[in-house]
């Protein structure tokens, strides 16, 4: 497993490279983010620990920018900073896991090993399904430049569905991922859902992206094509 | 917190009413008491002139022989009269008291005219009764002229105006208590609103302003004023917040890097190569000494008073600067020349003024390509104390930021000890403590930093001079 850690505190990043390769890691280390921004696009890494206050580029824009060009290795940032936003920010762009400096050596090894487990997957922090944008974080859908205003619940049905694109999801898999245990009524309340969601996010643009599958489902496909 | 009742109580409003109508009371109280005194003598002096004029009139009758029996009244008043001899025979009377005793013995010869009370008139009246009480006639037929009269009209009269005044002050009074009740409440009702704002303004809401009333009286000023300190408590708010998060990032860098190598080594167990570790960890506990020692003398310089409420030793500065470069390690590579000329007193403890040169010295030599130059001068009441070197200069935009604490420029974030960024924000500190500026100035090559200290050999500075270095700060 080859790893990238970008820190420059120079006696921080030496031993984590000691201890790392001592794991069993191979270990590359920037001590910028410019330099971790080109050794990350030069290698396929399986993980990048990252601190977020590193000179040139700092983490949130190199994760920011890894992301946008589909670089989906597993994130670790550290920083020094303890205010509860600076992690909410780190992970909402698109950071997997955080750990606040001074940490413990042995929880930093048995978070890597994690994110390994989680591999190079795709798992974006904004969902998009051709021009339909939809931010879980700050819990905007804008389709274009439109801003589209949607119910709690149509929300967490499209969320659900743009999580599986182009795959059929059928009415159950929705209620039972979208409705909690206690909800006793009738199953037709997705299709209720479905074509509010319908009048709101195809029928303004003349698209028709949510396809009916009569007797299995539903499926999310990108409207233009 | 005072429940509403005791606060209603307690409150400026309600003192202000009551003073107020309690002040309107006692004068009217006044003014209508010599009202009534001045009204009842009025008239009682109208009625005793009448009786008096009236006893004259029958006295000239007498006088001349022509006293008819029954003497002519006006029949309205309750009035009377009655004339005796010297032996007190009864020599006329008005028409209401015909028949009647004497009213009273003759009068001895030669008295003037004497008005009385008597306790009883003889037209069987209940209210004060006068009596007029003159001599007359002549030396041989001495005559003595009673004329009475009662007080009921002017008592009825003095009664009347009692009664108005005791329905018509409490009236005033009700209208005076309402009419302050009402204006002070309308003048406080931006204070209460000012008052409940500010309550609600916590450590965690300085954000908050308070609502200033339009127009410029005092309670505008008083806004206006109040949201000028929280201006104030905000940004220390926000500085030490800052500080805080600064400072706290500063010493988790270190602490993060030590715990790191520690671990580390031991995890590796034998194969550690625990010389390098060890290396490594006195090279951050030096970092976090050199830390924990800028911010503590940050903090005891932040609870000096400014430099009139104190008497600092006088020190040479040369003195302090050639210890210091003699004792001063420097990187390889880099010459450090000096230029001093005697007599550069100022006054400043000793350690301060040694951190100061040491700060600017270190900082210098950090940046400096090759050369690195001190130079001590005096000059129009001023010490100058000049460092310069040959590296890459502080750009104008970042000269007033560099003197904060925690700054460091990115370029010197990549130099291997980049220091934590407070040396020249102890420089700053020192010298405005001693009442000194200090500044980056212009030079061709390289960074050039001045500071300025009052010099201390008993003449006073030359106002122009320090302005001259301020304006390099701004």
């Amino acid at each position: 497993m080859r790893l990238l850690v970008i820190e420059d505190e120079k006696r921080l990043a030496g031993a984590l490279k000691r201890g790392l390769e001592a794991e069993g890691f191979a270990v590359d280390v920037a001590l910028d983010g410019q330099q971790g921004d080109w050794l990350a696009a030069e290698n396929r890494y399986d993980a990048i620990v990252m601190d977020i206050m590193v000179p040139k580029l700092n983490g949130y824009q190199l994760c920011a920018r890894l992301r946008e060009r589909g670089d989906w290795s597993p994130i670790l940032m550290l920083t020094a900073k303890d205010g509860e936003y600076d992690e909410a920010e780190a992970l909402d762009t698109g950071a997997d896991d955080y750990l606040s400096k001074p940490f413990s050596y042995v929880v930093l090894l048995a978070r890597i090993r994690a994110l390994l487990r989680r591999g190079r997957m795709r798992r974006p922090a904004v969902l998009t399904c051709g021009d339909l944008i939809l931010d879980p974080a700050t819990r905007r859908c804008t389709r274009g430049r439109v801003e589209i205003d949607l119910t709690g619940r149509e929300f967490a049905v499209l969320e659900y569905m743009m999580r599986r694109p182009g795959e059929v999801v059928t009415k159950s898999d929705i209620l039972d991922h979208v409705w909690d245990f206690g909800f006793d009524g009738d199953p037709n309340v997705v299709e209720v859902h479905m074509s509010a969601l319908r009048r709101k996010i195809d029928r303004p643009f003349a698209i028709n992206s949510i396809e009916t599958l009569r007797g299995s489902g539903y499926r999310l496909i990108d409207g233009d094509a | 917190m005072p429940s509403r009742r005791a606060r209603v109580m307690g409150s400026v409003r309600l003192r202000t009413t009551l003073a107020a109508t309690v002040i309107v009371a006692v004068a009217l109280c006044i003014g209508s008491a010599i009202l009534i005194s001045r009204f009842r003598a009025s008239l009682d002096h109208n009625r005793r002139s009448a009786a008096v004029v009236r006893a004259a009139d029958i006295a000239a009758l007498a006088g001349g022989g022509r006293l008819p029996p029954v003497l002519g009244l006006p029949t309205q008043d309750a009035t009377y009269a009655q004339v005796i001899d010297s032996s007190g025979q009864v020599v006329a009377a008005s028409a209401n008291i015909a028949g009647q005793a004497p009213l009273g013995p003759p009068a001895p010869p030669r008295s003037t005219v004497e008005v009385k009370r008597i306790a009883r008139s003889p037209l069987d009246q209940d209210s004060r009764q006068m009596l007029v009480v003159l001599p007359a006639g002549t030396a041989a037929r001495p005559l003595t002229v009673f004329t009475g009269y009662s007080l009921v009209t002017s008592d009825f009269a003095v009664r009347d105006v009692t009664l108005g005044l005791l329905i018509g002050l409490p009236l005033l009074l009700l209208v005076v208590a309402g009419t302050s009740w009402m204006i002070i409440g309308r003048a406080l009702r931006p204070i209460e609103t000012i008052r409940a704002e500010a309550s609600e303004i916590t450590s965690l809401g300085l954000h908050r302003r308070l609502p200033e009333p339009p127009g410029d009286d005092e309670i505008a000023r008083l806004a206006a004023t109040m949201n000028h300190m929280l201006a104030r408590l905000e940004a220390a708010h926000d500085q030490q917040k800052d500080f805080v998060a600064d400072a706290s990032h500063e010493l988790r860098s270190p602490l993060a890097s030590l715990r790191a190598q520690l671990e580390v080594g031991l995890a590796g167990g034998s194969a550690t190569d625990w010389e390098t570790t060890v290396v490594g960890a006195l090279a951050e506990e030096a970092r976090l000494e050199v830390m924990v020692r800028d911010l503590l003398l940050l903090a005891r310089l932040d609870q000096t008073p400014r430099t009139h409420d104190r008497i600092d030793p006088v020190i040479d500065l040369i003195d302090i600067t050639r210890t210091d470069l003699a004792a001063r390690p420097i990187r390889a590579g880099i010459a450090v020349a000096a230029d001093l000329c005697g007599g550069a007193v100022v006054r400043m403890p000793k350690e301060l003024a040694r951190r100061l040169v040491g700060n600017l010295v270190d900082n210098a030599s950090r940046h400096a390509s090759h050369h690195v130059s001190v130079t001590v001068a005096t000059r129009d009441g001023w010490v100058a104390l000049t460092v310069q070197d040959d590296g890459p200069g502080v750009a104008p935009a970042d000269r007033g930021r560099v003197f904060e604490r925690f700054t460091r420029l990115d370029d010197a974030r990549a130099f291997e000890e980049g220091g934590a960024g407070l040396g020249l924000a102890i420089v700053k500190d020192i010298v405005t403590r001693h009442g000194g500026t200090v500044a980056f100035v212009d030079c061709a090559v390289g960074a050039r930093v001045e500071v300025r200290l009052p010099l201390a050999d008993g003449t006073q500075p030359v106002p122009g001079a320090s302005e001259m270095a301020a304006s390099h700060t701004r």
